[in-house]
């Protein structure tokens, strides 16, 4: 909740002066303490709120003990003798924000987080997507009864006559039809299945005040499928032009077209495969930022 | 003695909160001053952030961003009116809860250490 009043107007210092290594000394610092926050599974405007506050907080310190430098500055040892002052990254989990409000009596430390249950689920159904793809491979490919064909037929003189009974696959026996049903079926639900855990995983551990963690697993679980089919769809758009040059290298004759076609389209592949590679870069560094 | 001690702080924080910013606004490092001037009270960032950013997403307080001179933008809190109203309540309670336990303390008098 952010009120658009003007701003206070406090007399304003001079800014103060960091040189590059305390800059990066300091940045080290917030991302540690965010990094923690970000276990704790806080939203990404209260983790700004709080590295906002902290960062005024220690430029604030530093700017007193600068104070009769013109410009301040700060060096790297006094930046550390602030820090030794303040609270370690870690302390920032033992105080986390979405603990429920204390009581004027005092609690007790809150008990560890539990690992959050749809994601859980969400990230075993992939397994069982797997599994299921598996099994449906394997029943659709095992002979569990050849065929058998009359006896005494010559298979030397002639075409061979239809079996007595014919090959019966995996899938077509009791056993498959019930592996189908409860192991497949279910398990190839898994792209809405997991997708939707994911979800359900990110909005609980969100609304858990601390209590669940498991916030990248449950980003990993919302978007496994997204992402997997979103690469299936780039990789069939980037390796289209390799495919051309497939069906116009089948109608060159002369072997020197061949190799040239064979090494535009190697190339095109590594171009391909990069693109992808950096597109998914971003993709899943936007998403584990958010 | 001493983890009850800092439990019963721990638990008083967002009272102490509260009172601070009943009658002026102030930033997050500004707060944490006004609260370690009293002697009762020894907070740290780790605390008292992460409390002002629940207090702000519960709505009890405002925040106003206004310049700051040499970081990212300040923030000043505000009591928002569920905030009044929710220190009341609490002031309230707790004073209640002194008084009874004033009551039984004084009743029964210190045993001899």
């Amino acid at each position: 909740m952010t009120d658009p009043t003007p701003p206070n107007p406090d007399p304003t210092p001079e800014p103060l002066q960091l040189d590059a290594n305390t800059r990066a000394r300091l940045e080290r610092h917030l991302d540690a303490v965010e990094d923690v926050l970000r276990r704790y599974a806080q939203h990404r405007a209260t983790r700004s709120a709080i590295l906002d506050e902290l960062e005024n907080q220690i430029l604030d310190k530093l700017t007193q003990q600068a104070a009769d430098n013109t410009p301040p500055t700060a060096t790297l040892d006094e930046l550390h003798a602030v820090l030794a002052e303040m609270d370690p990254p870690e302390a920032y989990a033992r105080n986390s924000i979405d603990l429920p409000a204390p009581s004027p009596f005092g609690f007790p430390d809150a008990p560890p987080p539990k690992l959050n249950r749809a994601t859980l689920l969400g990230l075993l159904w992939i397994a069982w997507f797997a599994l299921a793809a598996m099994a449906l491979i394997f029943l659709y490919t095992t002979v569990a009864q050849p065929a058998i064909y009359p006896p005494e037929v010559g298979l030397r003189y002639g075409p061979r006559p239809d079996p007595i009974t014919p090959t019966i696959y995996a899938y077509q026996t009791w056993w498959g039809s019930l592996l189908i049903v409860l192991l497949c079926f279910p398990g190839l639900l898994a792209p809405i299945a997991t997708t939707g855990l994911g979800w359900i995983g990110l909005k609980q551990i969100q609304a858990s005040n601390g209590r669940e963690h498991g916030q990248a697993l449950a980003k990993a679980s919302a978007w496994f499928f997204p992402i997997a089919v979103g690469n299936l769809i780039l990789l069939a758009i980037l390796s289209a032009p390799i495919m051309v040059l497939g069906v116009l290298g089948s109608q060159v004759t002369a072997t020197r077209h061949e190799i040239t076609l064979l090494g535009v389209a190697f190339v095109l592949a590594v171009l391909a495969l990069y693109a992808a590679y950096r597109i998914n870069q971003r993709v899943i560094t936007r998403l584990c930022n958010a | 003695m001493k983890s009850w001690s800092a439990q019963l702080r721990k638990g008083l924080v967002e009272l102490a909160v509260l009172a601070a910013l009943r009658d002026q606004e102030a930033y997050g490092y500004q707060l944490l001053q006004t609260l370690n001037q009293l002697p009762a009270f020894q907070l740290t960032e780790s605390t008292v952030y992460p409390l002002l950013a629940r207090l702000t997403k519960d709505r009890l307080v405002s925040v106003r961003v206004g310049p700051s001179p040499h970081g990212p933008p300040r923030r000043y809190y505000r009591l928002t009116p569920a905030g009044q109203q929710h220190l009341h309540d609490m002031k309230s309670h707790w004073q209640q809860l002194t008084q009874s336990l004033n009551q039984l303390l004084d009743s029964h008098p210190d045993p001899a250490p």
